[in-house]
């Protein structure tokens, strides 16, 4: 008896232990400094490696932008103008086969030496002799004020990536493998130097020497999250200032619990189209695709998921709020669902409704599998609607919902039906956006779209100079508009989430200034970002 | 020299060195018969978050484009070669670094976390397990095997995600995530100690709260089958005190399929519990894994299993040999 006594006690003793030491440790995490923190959700990974090599695929983020910059950008969230950098003004010569860059004079590398035209000539010979650089640069020389580059062909297509394009010092780089190095201790031009990394997080601290502006935010830190769930709950407590994952119901799990301080601003900077295959029957046929096209109701596939995340586009596939100038007015507005004419472009092709089922020629049922990634809620929510309203036109349409690594086998293999997943990025000028979408040379182009026609159309859309190309542009809109190689659907809205407890000046609708990107795209847009706030 | 194989020590090393070999090779096959390729897996990962670049895709595909290159003969005596010399290559997903490093990195936080959970886990469930086992059906153990079913059955990811909401968000008491601080420098510093310690304290609580009712039932259950043995009753007829016979003659033996148990669990300890880093945002070798697993990163994920295969073969060993001390009956048939 008195040992079964003292056994319990000791169990119940551990079980006490356990608590005390659970109770004794509340109190708030990090004692916060005299200024503001700004912290960043940048790494959609649980672990990080450090890595501060600008031509790593795997650099981490803040690496381009806060600590190397780029030569210039344009501005995706408005109207896409010229955004400058390490380069104020550029200009077109030789019909698109050369350009001249001015670089700001007052540009300086983190020891205080200038940032000369030698450092961007040498950056370019570097790119060239790694094979880091698609882009068909011949020759670089140095001019008056900056740098004159020469291309194999014209090049007016390719002036956001040549923008984008990261400077490095020359007395530096060239020694360094840019497969290899990890870059740790890394020397640059931008408004930030690199301050600790652990396995979680990166901070950057302000440059007191910064060469273009006084910086206002002293410190910033970019971490590591990989769970939607702790996102979500770390941007409601505003332990996370900016953010930019999908996260669900984000109206009412973030904007509304604080609504004068939370605020979510998409910025439609790609198109994702529903894909069929093309080598497969009967969707080789376009009357199929038209019949699908008119049968598909965007503004419900846009509202499944998130409202206002994504917007329904417009036939050509480019996107009518920031496009309408290159489109013409009949062809702008989305399609609208229509049942009647639906059912008369699969008429033409053979399929008829019979007992609520379409049935073609073969006495077969047309049968459609949508492919997309099963682990993202947001694009299995969007292909489960439209699924949805295919069968309810009698079609025995269903969604294949797989992990990433079988989706881009599958796609590799051209093994699908349909895929709804990928989505193609506009840029400054529809040459990139259709290319990789139709162009046989790409790889990007699963549906297996192979025309002469959409060759030679983006052959001269390569060549246009930039006043020449919206012109350029229409015979692509008539391809899409009378083939529908792809059927476009909706744009697809990066949801980037801020707050203004701790910083106020961030980019809106009302003022869209930049895309509030932490270099995950853009290292010029992430330091316009940066270098823009104020504390609160 | 037959005789010499047949000796049961040489026969045990035999089959130890044929089990690593099959879990190396094992290992080398399982990640390539995964379908989709590194460089589609970057390349996908990439575009989700912005646009990738034609630069980009081409840097990608020539740093990555070749790992499915060669044949897999070519690419099994590389390893095996590999193997020898403690070096397992560069990590696809965290290229250039070292596998070695990057398994480095999560290889102590995991150890601490999952390893200390483990412990307490299998301790205080083989505990509580004695003391119903020791009087099947009295009030203790009614309660007791009711709530360890009751928690064993309960879904470890929602005990987990009920834990943050409740005493991280909710209260406040816990962080929410990660493995330490924000701004605190990992080292031997108190600061980060504490701060470790807070950030281990939900996970840790969730690996218990889900693992010790196992411990628990299968103890009492084997507890509850050596109280009538005839020895148990032979040591209380002599009148020794309840204490040594419940702990000196009646869980010795009940223990003992426990203790095999936890060798296997000391492997799970090395893998990580994959769920719990993920729930948690947790920087060690789970988290890791499904890295690994996402980016298509065959030397990671080689790295990976191979250190947990051979850990599971070495506590097995330990196991087996410290078996011929505590059970007097293997030694006789020895």
């Amino acid at each position: 008896m008195r040992s079964r006594m003292k056994l319990t006690a000791v169990v119940a003793g551990l079980a006490v232990l356990s608590g005390l030491t659970a109770c004794s440790s509340g109190g708030a995490a990090g004692a916060a400094g005299s200024t503001p923190p700004l912290t960043v959700a940048a790494y959609s990974q649980p672990t990080l490696q450090p890595n501060f090599n600008p031509f790593s695929v795997n650099a981490l983020r803040g690496t381009i932008g806060l600590i190397y910059e780029q030569l210039f950008d344009f501005n995706t969230a408005h109207q896409n103008e010229f955004m400058p950098s390490l380069v104020t003004k550029y200009t077109w010569a030789a019909g698109g086969k050369a350009i001249d860059l001015a670089l700001d004079n007052r540009a300086k590398w983190s020891d205080g030496s200038a940032l000369t035209a030698d450092d961007v000539i040498f950056t370019f010979g570097y790119l060239k002799q790694h094979q880091l650089q698609a882009l068909p640069v011949d020759q670089v020389t140095k001019t008056a004020d900056g740098v004159h580059l020469t291309f194999t062909k014209p090049a007016y297509a390719a002036i956001q990536d040549l923008g984008r394009t990261v400077i490095v010092p020359k007395k530096i780089w060239a020694t360094k493998d840019p497969d290899t190095d990890t870059n740790l201790k890394p020397m640059g031009s931008g408004p930030y130097s690199l301050g600790q990394v652990t396995g979680q997080q990166a901070t950057f601290t302000a440059r007191s020497d910064y060469w273009k502006q006084k910086v206002p935010v002293p410190q910033i830190t970019y971490v590591t999250t990989s769970s939607t769930n702790l996102l979500t709950q770390q941007l409601v407590r505003h332990e996370i200032d900016l953010a930019y994952a999908g996260i669900p119901d984000v109206k009412n799990q973030f904007v509304q619990r604080a609504p004068a301080q939370n605020h979510l601003w998409p910025i439609y900077a790609s198109m994702k189209p529903l894909m069929l295959n093309l080598k497969r029957k009967p969707f080789d046929n376009v009357h199929v695709r038209k019949g699908l096209a008119l049968a598909i109701d965007r503004q419900a596939v846009t509202d499944a998921y998130n409202p206002g995340v994504y917007a329904p586009v417009g036939p050509t596939g480019l996107y009518q709020g920031t496009w309408a100038s290159w489109i013409a007015p009949t062809d702008r507005d989305p399609v609208k669902p229509d049942k009647a004419a639906a059912l008369a472009e699969f008429a033409q092709a053979g399929y008829k409704q019979q007992g609520g089922k379409l049935i073609g020629a073969d006495g077969k049922q047309l049968k459609l599998r949508i492919l997309t990634v099963s682990a993202f809620a947001d694009g299995m929510a969007y292909s489960q609607e439209l699924a949805g309203q295919l069968a309810a036109l009698g079609i025995d349409a269903a969604v294949n919902g797989v992990p990433s690594a079988a989706y881009t086998g599958d796609e590799d293999k051209r093994d699908f039906d349909a895929i709804y997943g990928d989505a193609f990025t506009f840029g400054t000028n529809p040459y990139t956006f259709y290319s990789k979408m139709l162009s046989a040379k790409s790889k990007t182009n699963v549906v297996g779209w192979d025309d002469p026609a959409t060759e030679s159309a983006l052959g001269a859309l390569a060549q246009a100079a930039p006043d020449a190309q919206p012109a350029a542009a229409k015979p692509l809109q008539q391809i899409m508009l009378n083939q529908l190689p792809v059927i476009p659907v909706a744009v697809k809205g990066t949801p980037y989430m801020y707050n203004t407890e701790h910083w106020t000046g961030w980019p809106s609708a009302e003022n869209p200034y930049t895309t509030p990107d932490p270099g995950a795209i853009s290292g010029v847009y992430a330091a316009k970002l940066f270098l823009s706030l104020k504390p609160a | 020299m037959t005789r010499l194989l047949g000796t049961p020590f040489v026969q045990r090393i035999g089959f130890y060195v044929l089990a690593a070999w099959s879990a190396v090779t094992i290992n080398f096959v399982l990640p390539r018969l995964m379908p989709g390729d590194p460089a589609s897996a970057i390349l996908f990962k990439m575009s989700e978050l912005g646009p990738v670049s034609e630069q980009q895709e081409e840097l990608v595909h020539r740093l990555f484009g070749g790992a499915r290159g060669q044949s897999w003969w070519h690419e099994y005596v590389g390893y095996l070669n590999g193997i020898v010399h403690l070096d397992f290559g560069r990590s696809i997903s965290f290229y250039p670094a070292t596998v070695s490093a990057v398994v480095k990195s999560g290889f102590l936080w995991t150890l601490l976390l999952v390893g200390s959970a483990t412990v307490i886990a299998f301790v205080l469930g083989t505990g509580l397990g004695i003391v119903a086992g020791w009087r099947p059906g009295r009030a203790l153990d009614s309660v007791g095997s009711l709530t360890s079913i009751f928690l064993h059955s309960l879904p470890y990811f929602w005990v987990a995600l009920i834990l943050v909401y409740v005493f991280s968000f909710t209260l406040g008491w816990f962080p929410l995530s990660g493995g330490a601080d924000i701004g605190v420098v990992p080292g031997f510093t108190p600061d980060f100690l504490n701060s470790a310690v807070r950030h281990a304290m939900l996970p840790a609580a969730t690996i218990v709260l889900t693992s010790v009712s196992g411990w628990m039932i299968h103890m009492r259950n084997m507890m509850a089958s050596v109280v009538n043995e005839d020895y148990v009753l032979l040591a209380q007829a002599k009148g020794l005190p309840g204490h040594r016979v419940v702990f000196s003659y009646a869980a010795r033996n009940a223990v003992l399929p426990s203790i095999s148990g936890f060798a296997v669990s000391i492997g799970m300890v090395v893998g990580g519990s994959l769920l719990t880093e993920m729930v948690f945002n947790y920087p060690g070798l789970g988290s890791l894994l499904n890295q690994a697993i996402v980016n298509v990163d065959y030397p990671l994920m080689q790295g990976l299993f191979l250190i947990i295969s051979l850990t599971v073969l070495a506590a097995n060993f330990v196991v087996d040999s410290l078996y011929v001390l505590i059970d007097p009956r293997t030694r006789e048939a020895a």
